[in-house]
């Protein structure tokens, strides 16, 4: 593997000092998730060229980037739901490169997908259980079962409605709920607020600071620039499948050249 | 009056082993997007293991169809893992005929090892009728009934109730969400083609108990079953059950009250009615 995921420093016990570093090098805490020079496409075609980003354990990472920048297709080379072209992706050190997404599911990477993905036909409860598929101890999951509906009361409100007549709000919650059943180390999150009404949009970000507090590190790809770079820690941009800029999100916010050029500021 | 219920008698006899055909196609279907034209084929190589177990060592159809159904499961992982799975990778129009080339082959394979002639199991353990004054029932009808029944609801237990079965529901739903909670799909798959074959067999081994043996068989059986699973809904495995049932109703009572010649005319006009109210079938949804 290589060495420089093998520099772990001891992990700073209030987290404040990374984000506090003005050039916006985050080097105390262990890096989870690295992806170096992913390239990924469909059939012929090249969709992500060259995106490098690193995920260190516990904070939020937003990936943002206009409609068609390759945000998504970078997510399902990194999930797994599609093969990479090229690049590596290391996760704790490991090579993951390509592995299909129920061995990631495994090693602790959850992923909630664009547009819910819901199973529409089974109960809110059914598919929260779905979630938890690989844990086959009854009594963990029915620790884990009160946990989300502790964070999320919504859901539990609605756990024998059938998925499908859901509001879109609600399926988005049961989504996230779901990828959270299975105790993931890494939450990925694709473009939860899309097709939602703004409020509900606050709302959906609220319980993504929440999971990030119970310890989840974050993944978080969004077109909704503004409120995501107000949550994230750290954020990179995509821009024609290419990563061109990376920092703190605060700082990216406060940067009036970024966000004209890159986010619809 | 006893022309009415003796018809619906048989009609609900045939009919249900078409539920399992089709119950076997719904689920392949549903699960990975296979036309499962193979399904009939399954059903005469189970009568035809039935058929050898019988003669070689005096089985009972219902003794031999825990065996007949373990031997189906096994064959059709076997076709799952040597054609299915290579097929799904390839363009859709051998995903939708690879199945019809397969049945082709297994027909004249039969063909080939057991020749074309018309075999039956000379004597089973229950035979004999029940009078009821205006119908007979004859028992050696009633068996297939009762155990293409069990079957059904065996299999709805199984996909409800079950890890694995809840795991089958879960990629008919929504594939790539089932793989991103940790479900491997192509297990699925294989489980789900094996369990088709495995109900077809059952279906196969107890209409050995009435019915005659011969290659080709499947094919009407392969046909209905088809319409039922359109009838029910493509996809719903309930559908697929009760539009078997519907079916054989109406080819019994068409044979009954107007001219056994015209039997498939009355199914044709039934699904036709039922496509024309409910497009998408009685327990299609959306």
């Amino acid at each position: 593997m290589g060495n420089e995921s093998l520099v772990k420093t001891q992990a700073d016990p209030v987290g404040e000092a990374g984000k506090a570093a003005p050039d916006g090098a985050i080097t105390d805490k262990e890096i989870l998730l690295e992806v170096v020079d992913l390239q990924a496409g469909y059939n012929d075609m090249t969709v992500v060229r060259d995106v490098c980003f690193t995920v260190r354990k516990g904070e939020i990472l937003a990936i943002l980037g206009s409609n068609g920048s390759g945000k998504t297709t970078t997510l399902r080379a990194l999930t797994g739901t599609i093969k990479p072209m090229g690049g590596t992706v290391r996760y704790r050190g490991e090579d993951i490169t390509g592995l299909p997404p129920y061995e990631l599911v495994e090693k602790g990477i959850a992923m909630v997908p664009e547009g819910r993905m819901l199973f529409g036909g089974m109960s809110v409860e059914d598919n929260l259980l779905m979630g938890a598929y690989l844990n086959r101890d009854k009594q963990a999951i029915k620790k884990r079962l009160d946990l989300v509906y502790g964070l999320f009361p919504r859901v539990q409100e609605r756990k024998r409605q059938i998925a499908n007549t859901l509001s879109g709000g609600e399926q988005q919650m049961v989504a996230i709920a779901r990828g959270l059943m299975s105790d993931p180390q890494l939450l990925i999150l694709d473009e939860p607020s899309l097709g939602l009404m703004p409020i509900l949009v606050q709302e959906i970000f609220r319980f993504v600071k929440e999971i990030a507090d119970l310890g989840v590190t974050v993944v978080i790809v969004e077109q909704n620039a503004m409120d995501t770079l107000a949550l994230c820690d750290y954020a990179i941009v995509i821009q024609n499948g290419e990563s061109v800029i990376e920092g703190v999100g605060q700082e990216l916010l406060a940067n009036e050249d970024v966000k004209r050029a890159y986010l619809g500021g | 009056m006893g022309m009415f219920m003796q018809a619906l008698f048989e009609g609900v006899i045939n009919g249900s082993t078409l539920a399992l055909v089709a119950m076997g196609i719904a689920l392949v279907w549903g699960v990975m997007g296979i036309l499962s034209f193979s399904q009939g084929e399954f059903l005469m190589i189970a009568m035809f293991c039935s058929f050898y177990l019988n003669l070689y060592f005096g089985f009972d159809p219902i003794v031999s169809l825990p065996f007949c159904m373990a031997v189906m499961f096994v064959i059709g992982i076997a076709i799952y893992k040597l054609i299915i799975s290579r097929a799904l990778r390839g363009p859709v129009l051998s995903q939708r005929l690879i199945t019809f080339a397969l049945s082709m082959v297994l027909i004249n394979m039969a063909l080939l090892l057991f020749s074309g002639s018309f075999k039956t199991i000379p004597k089973v353990m229950i035979s004999g009728s029940i009078d009821l004054g205006f119908m007979v029932l004859s028992k050696q009808k009633i068996v297939p009934f009762i155990i293409s029944v069990c079957v059904a609801g065996f299999m709805f237990w199984f996909l409800n109730k079950t890890r694995m079965g809840k795991a089958i529901r879960a990629v008919s739903m929504n594939k790539t969400a089932a793989g991103l909670v940790g479900i491997n799909p192509e297990k699925t798959y294989a489980i789900a083609f094996g369990l088709s074959a495995a109900i077809a067999g059952a279906a196969g081994c107890a209409l050995t108990y009435f019915y005659y043996i011969y290659p080709n068989v499947g094919t009407n059986f392969q046909l209905f079953g088809f319409i039922a699973v359109v009838m029910g809904g493509f996809g719903s495995i309930p559908g697929a059950f009760f539009g078997g049932l519907i079916m054989g109703v109406a080819d019994a009572y068409t044979g009954v009250y107007m001219n056994p010649a015209f039997k498939y005319v009355g199914i044709c006009v039934v699904f036709l009615l039922l496509v024309q109210f409910r497009p998408k079938g009685l327990f299609g949804g959306k």
